[in-house]
């Protein structure tokens, strides 16, 4: 394969410009202000804006430069050697790849987007400084994860991701309740990495590198191949279980739908749109090893599968505006999961973008109705929005209807691709499709569900709420549109190849542009296994989509939960709106005992054994020295005479005359 | 062996003797002082005379003075009586003193017997530094030349060493 | 034996008092007599070295050296009067107050 490394300072240009916007932020400004509350939101916000959007303009130039690159072409900044012993050598290295360009315009530019939304929407909070500094500081990481040339820099962005996640969902950390959701992702992250640093040290072992395109070209060679896959099934699950901290898969999603109480622009940003899409890109990225266990492989679909279907029922029951897009969210990176795991990982990457401009869409969307009313997050007390946000209510449907998958918004292609995939790919399995074909009815009806609840229906929102009704400044608009014309026409980047013959022989763009990376597995137009035909898969999709949509848009017109309609719903209402109980049962089976344990050793591991081999310790040295303490005789002959002893033996040691 | 060397040596090794028994400080300075003065006239019998005359103004003239002025000031002239007292230190001390000793004789005997430990000829003997003018003119030469600047720091530590000792001997005023 | 040997002896000897003064006697100016006996014996024995060898730094040397012990013992003599001030005598057995 023809590989063309092109050496270049806009990698590190890329990555350093979000870091100044993090300095001048969270450094600069406050030091000058002599304070950080002090700084004007405009001010911070402007900043902030322009340091990422110069990274947007800088990722377009690589952008534009990979595509005139030739087959396989890379952009690559090395920067120093970042650590280097034994065998383990790291630079500090950035590449710029066709994937990994993806997902740098990707997060550069609905970072922009999501910056100057929050330059509105944060107007009125106190430390704005601090809010935009954490911003720019994700951004930073996020780069980091994804430019980083070898495993060790891309966790290095993963960790960071992970703190600003903590910091930015903690935000308004006076509250206790949202300083402890935070402090929950952060933890449940932390039982991931684990994970994730485990792969990476089995990787080193087997392999004696952690260079990603080493270990792509070492797994081109046959041997190592047959050497390794022995323990590959162990590698890929480790990072697996990073991947599911991370993005939020069953067991370790609990986090993600209380990251909800950070600021909503945070939700779209890392909560949709780009952090939680990291387990997706890294399993991109190892593709070929992933490719050598066909075990992890089945665990990952299993999981994105049952995460899907699993999320997307809570989803159905919530009242929160933004709990229903957390679960949506949670759903969705099932499927590209499921993707991965039956070896689509350019569909993955597909779904990732879509899903990254129309879910997006939708927390911003909400964020607007949020801001309009006065902070209520509760569905059941809005309703009838749409006279009142044209904008926002004109825009969010562009988004639900790409979420739902409803013809030729972006969320259908990548969607059915995805579908279509589970069942015609050699690793497919056909009850995944199923749980898949459900699952897309369910995310129709319950994004049906969120549009009747706030923008149909009667209006139930108290007077004052009312009184204060408005759109939302431009400032906020214009990202919402621009989100709007790639969640409806990003998913002409991936025309099927069936639908492309229609229209002219359209290709698929980003199959063509991933192909040198993440090689294709060769989707017949006829299944082997199921005689499904492409086409029946897309229409019966389609149409599932559409009657979920607007069956959820008109049952929830009058109503606002199934139960409502037919009462033996009533335990299953229940129990969705509770989540399955999945929070008390982890409180019931690890935090409990995990506190009791902490009780125990905290009541006599640590007071009588640690504490008491620390004051052992201290008073066995107190003895001993009450003991040496005669040497020091205080008399002045005496050290005179040790003296001429040192004298002697340094005469005899020097002169050797005695030896 | 000049006869008059002997007599010294031996005068100046019963002094230093005697300096370490006697109870009385003042017989010690004065033990002391005999054995600086019999020192002196051995430089001045090998040829030293600068050394023998510098012997005799600083040691015996400044720094003996000192000594016993110091004594008479403090009141310090009482009996001791440290080895009656202690007889196992006494011992000790006669065997150290006779380890020590021995060694350095053993140094010697290496030296002057076996020339283990031997050193270049200098290039000043006895005729040379005749011829040149006597021991002190030579010596004055080398050390307002060669050794200037030694010359010069060392009486920079005299200097130091003055108001150190007045520093530290002057009482406290409040 | 040549009076090169014998100076040397003599030298040897006086260091050895000289250090036994130092290390037996319990007053503190007979302490200093005890270094200054060390340093004319150090004096002694380098001159004698340096004549026999016909070199004339050893000369040099003693006399830098007889200025050092002149400094040395003036600052020696005022920390003994400092001594004295403070613990009311000069035996070494009474400044103990590094005693551990």
């Amino acid at each position: 394969m023809n590989v063309e490394t092109m050496h270049s300072s806009l990698p590190l240009l890329i990555l350093i410009s979000p870091l100044i916007g993090f300095f001048m932020n969270g450094v600069v400004y406050p030091l000058k202000l002599k304070g950080f509350a002090k700084t004007d939101p405009n001010t911070a916000g402007a900043t902030a804006t322009f340091f990422i959007g110069l990274s947007f303009i800088m990722a377009c130039i690589a952008f534009s430069k990979l595509i005139s690159g030739g087959e396989n072409p890379s952009l690559t900044s090395y920067c120093f050697e970042w650590f280097n012993f034994g065998g383990l050598n790291i630079p500090f290295e950035l590449r710029i790849d066709k994937l990994s360009a993806t997902l740098v315009m990707i997060i550069t530019g609905i970072g922009t987007l999501i910056h100057l939304y929050s330059t509105s929407y944060m107007h009125d909070e106190e430390c704005v400084g601090r809010y935009f500094s954490y911003l720019n500081l994700f951004c930073f990481n996020m780069l980091l994860l994804v430019m980083g040339n070898n495993l060790p820099l891309l966790f290095f962005g993963w960790e960071g991701v992970g703190l600003c996640s903590y910091l930015l969902i903690g935000f308004w950390y006076t509250d206790t309740e949202k300083a402890n959701a935070g402090k929950k992702a952060f933890i449940v992250n932390r039982i991931g990495d684990l994970g994730f640093l485990i792969g990476m040290f089995l990787l080193f072992r087997e392999l004696g590198t952690l260079s990603l395109p080493e270990i792509n070209t070492l797994l081109k060679n046959s041997e190592v191949v047959a050497r390794i896959t022995p323990s590959a099934t162990l590698i890929c699950l480790s990072l697996f279980v990073g991947a599911t901290g991370k993005s939020a898969q069953i067991p370790l999603f609990v986090w993600l739908p209380d990251a909800m109480s950070g600021p909503t622009p945070v939700s779209a940003l890392i909560h949709a749109a780009t952090m939680v899409t990291a387990g997706v890109y890294m399993i991109a990225r190892l593709n070929p090893l992933f490719e050598l266990s066909p075990v992890a492989l089945s665990v990952i679909a299993h999981t994105g599968a049952l995460t899907a279907l699993f999320a997307g029922t809570i989803a159905i029951a919530q009242t929160d505006i933004k709990k229903v897009l957390a679960y949506s969210t949670v759903s969705q990176l099932g499927f590209m999961f499921l993707a991965c795991g039956v070896g689509a990982y350019q569909t993955a990457v597909f779904h990732l973008m879509t899903h990254a401009f129309f879910k997006a869409l939708l927390f911003l969307g909400s964020g607007s109705v949020i801001h309009a009313c006065s902070g209520e997050q509760d569905m059941t007390k809005m309703g009838g929005l749409k006279k009142y946000l044209p904008h926002t209510h004109f825009t969010m449907l562009i988004g639900s209807l790409a979420i739902s998958g409803v013809p030729f918004f972006s969320g259908f292609f990548s969607k059915d691709e995805i579908l279509y995939s589970t069942i015609a790919l050699p690793n497919g399995i056909s009850y995944l499709f199923i749980i898949g074909v459900i699952t897309a009815m369910l995310t129709a009806f319950y994004t049906g569900r969120m549009m009747s609840l706030t923008f149909y229906g009667s209006e139930k929102m108290s007077h004052d709420v009312k009184h204060h009704l408005h759109e939302s400044p431009a400032l906020m608009t214009f990202p919402l549109y621009v989100l709007a014309i790639l969640a409806a026409f990003g998913g002409f980047f991936g025309v099927p190849h069936l639908m492309g013959d229609f229209m002219g022989h359209m290709p698929h763009f980003l199959s063509h542009w991933l192909e040198p990376l993440v090689p294709a597995k060769v989707l017949p137009l006829i299944a082997v296994k199921l005689p499904l035909h492409e086409g029946v898969v897309m229409v019966g999709s389609s149409i599932i989509a559409v009657l979920s949509f607007l069956a959820g848009v008109m049952i929830f017109k009058k109503i606002q939960f199934i139960s409502d309609a037919f009462s033996g719903l009533a335990p299953l209402q229940k129990l969705l709106s509770n989540k399955y109980y999945i929070d008390e049962l982890y409180a019931f089976i690890i935090v409990n005992p995990l506190k009791k344990i902490s009780g125990l050793a905290g009541g006599i591991v640590d007071k009588y054994i640690v504490d008491g081999a620390v004051n052992g310790l201290g008073r066995s040295v107190r003895a001993l020295s009450g003991t040496l303490r005669g040497i020091q005789t205080g008399d002045l002959q005496t050290y005179g005479l040790l003296m001429l002893g040192g004298i002697f033996l340094a005469i005899l040691f020097i002169f050797k005359v005695l030896v | 062996m000049s006869l008059v060397i002997v007599i010294l040596a031996v005068i100046s090794a019963i002094l230093a003797v005697t300096m370490l028994f006697t109870k009385n400080p003042i017989t010690s300075a004065l033990c002391l002082l005999g054995v600086l003065v019999m020192t002196a006239g051995i430089y001045g019998l090998i040829g030293e005379h600068l050394i023998a005359t510098i012997q005799l103004v600083v040691y015996a003239g400044a720094i003996m003075v000192l000594f016993i002025f110091s004594i008479m000031l403090l009141n310090l002239n009482v009996e001791s009586s440290d080895f009656k007292e202690r007889p196992g230190v006494f011992a000790g001390g006669i065997a150290i003193g006779l380890a020590v000793f021995g060694f350095i004789l053993f140094a010697l005997n290496e030296h002057f017997m076996n020339h283990r430990l031997d050193y270049p000829e200098g290039s000043f003997g006895p005729e040379t530094i005749a011829k040149l003018g006597g021991n002190s003119k030579v010596l004055a030469h080398a050390l307002f030349s060669q050794f200037f600047i030694s010359f010069e720091v060392i009486s920079l530590a005299l200097l130091v060493a003055i108001v150190g000792a007045v520093v530290l001997a002057k009482r406290k005023i409040d | 034996m040549t009076n090169d040997v014998l100076i040397q002896i003599l030298a040897a000897f006086l260091l050895t008092i000289g250090m036994l003064v130092v290390l037996l006697r319990r007053d503190t100016i007979m302490i200093l007599m005890g270094i200054e006996l060390m340093l004319n014996a150090a004096n002694l024995s380098i001159v004698a070295f340096s004549k026999s060898a016909g070199m004339i730094e050893g000369q040099i040397q003693v006399f830098f050296i007889i200025t050092i012990a002149a400094a040395e013992s003036a600052v020696g003599l005022s920390i003994l009067v400092n001594l004295y001030r403070n613990f009311g005598s000069i035996k070494t057995q009474n400044a103990n107050t590094l005693k551990g």
